[in-house]
């Protein structure tokens, strides 16, 4: 039985990495901001059950974004690519063929065409393309999801929020004693501080 | 076959989608989180409050000082002590 699907809830499927902080700032804020609610697999933890409490959270979105911009290899021996978010997104196509009335998914990259190369199945759509900046994510995420003329944020506004709130993250990591802003503590957190941000301004 | 693949991908990968569901309020997010009243209250002061974090400025000369916004700044205002390095310069 698959669980209730959330109708603001947004899969985030991103990588965990240092490098990537910016941008997962960015994600938070500019969902946030839209009035959407992100949810990634950072509070999932390993084990058996694991790709069965990913499949359940992806079900509970009624949105996906899937970030195949980290392409790279990895610095740590074995050298590898990522393969979980592509995983994670054939999981989700999966999802929403069998079940098109409720999940719809978006491809967000920050190269042109490079998706074509790395992802040649996905031919004959188009990624949104955020080339690598805060700025990008943000444009891309107004474009993906589009509110009506007197509700929705702008750019500006959503890079002010992304200013405020990026300038007390290392407060916001040490009031949870917690040492990167990838942990689901964490996570949660900035969600909130987002809102409260955004409350602010 | 090439159709149907075609047909997959149109019907559930959008270019855009329009919200209408109302903007959550910042009770509601929290609520949503299951976060704690403490827990909220003291994001909303890191949030809220004045003190940015620490810069570091690079001078001329090349040191190094590091500064807090602010608060502090106001703070030095009030005529807390300076320390020896910033008397130096306020002398030159």
């Amino acid at each position: 039985m698959p669980p209730l699907v959330s109708p603001d809830a947004v899969f985030v499927n991103i990588p965990y990495d240092e490098g990537f902080r910016r941008l997962y700032l960015a994600y938070i804020v500019g969902l946030t901001q839209l009035g959407l609610e992100p949810r990634t697999t950072l509070g999932i933890p390993g084990g058996e059950r694991r790709l069965d409490r990913i499949l359940a959270l992806i079900q509970s979105c009624r949105y996906s974004i899937h970030d195949l911009s980290r392409v790279q290899l990895d610095r740590s021996s074995p050298r590898t690519p990522r393969f979980n978010m592509p995983f994670e997104l054939g999981l989700t196509v999966t999802w929403a063929k069998l079940n098109p009335e409720q999940h719809r998914w978006f491809v967000f990259e920050s190269r042109e065409r490079r998706v074509q190369k790395s992802l040649s199945d996905l031919n004959g759509t188009d990624p949104n393309i955020h080339d690598g900046t805060v700025e990008g994510v943000m444009r891309e995420v107004c474009n993906a999801f589009v509110r009506s003329r007197t509700a929705r944020p702008d750019v500006p506004e959503m890079i002010r929020t992304y200013r405020g709130l990026s300038r007390k993250l290392d407060a916001i990591t040490a009031a949870a004693g917690a040492r990167s802003v990838f942990e689901a503590r964490i996570f949660d957190d900035l969600c909130f501080a987002a809102k409260a941000a955004i409350s602010q301004a | 076959m090439d159709q149907e693949v075609d047909l997959v991908y149109d019907t559930s990968m959008g270019r855009s989608v329009t919200i209408t569901t109302p903007i959550p309020s910042l009770e509601e997010v929290g609520k949503r989180l299951k976060m704690s009243k403490a827990r909220q209250q003291r994001l909303i002061e890191i949030v809220r409050s004045s003190v940015t974090g620490r810069f570091v400025e690079r001078r001329r000369d090349a040191s190094v000082s590091a500064n807090r916004r602010s608060s502090n700044r106001s703070g030095a205002a009030k005529g807390a002590p300076l320390s020896k390095k910033s008397e130096r310069a306020a002398a030159s």
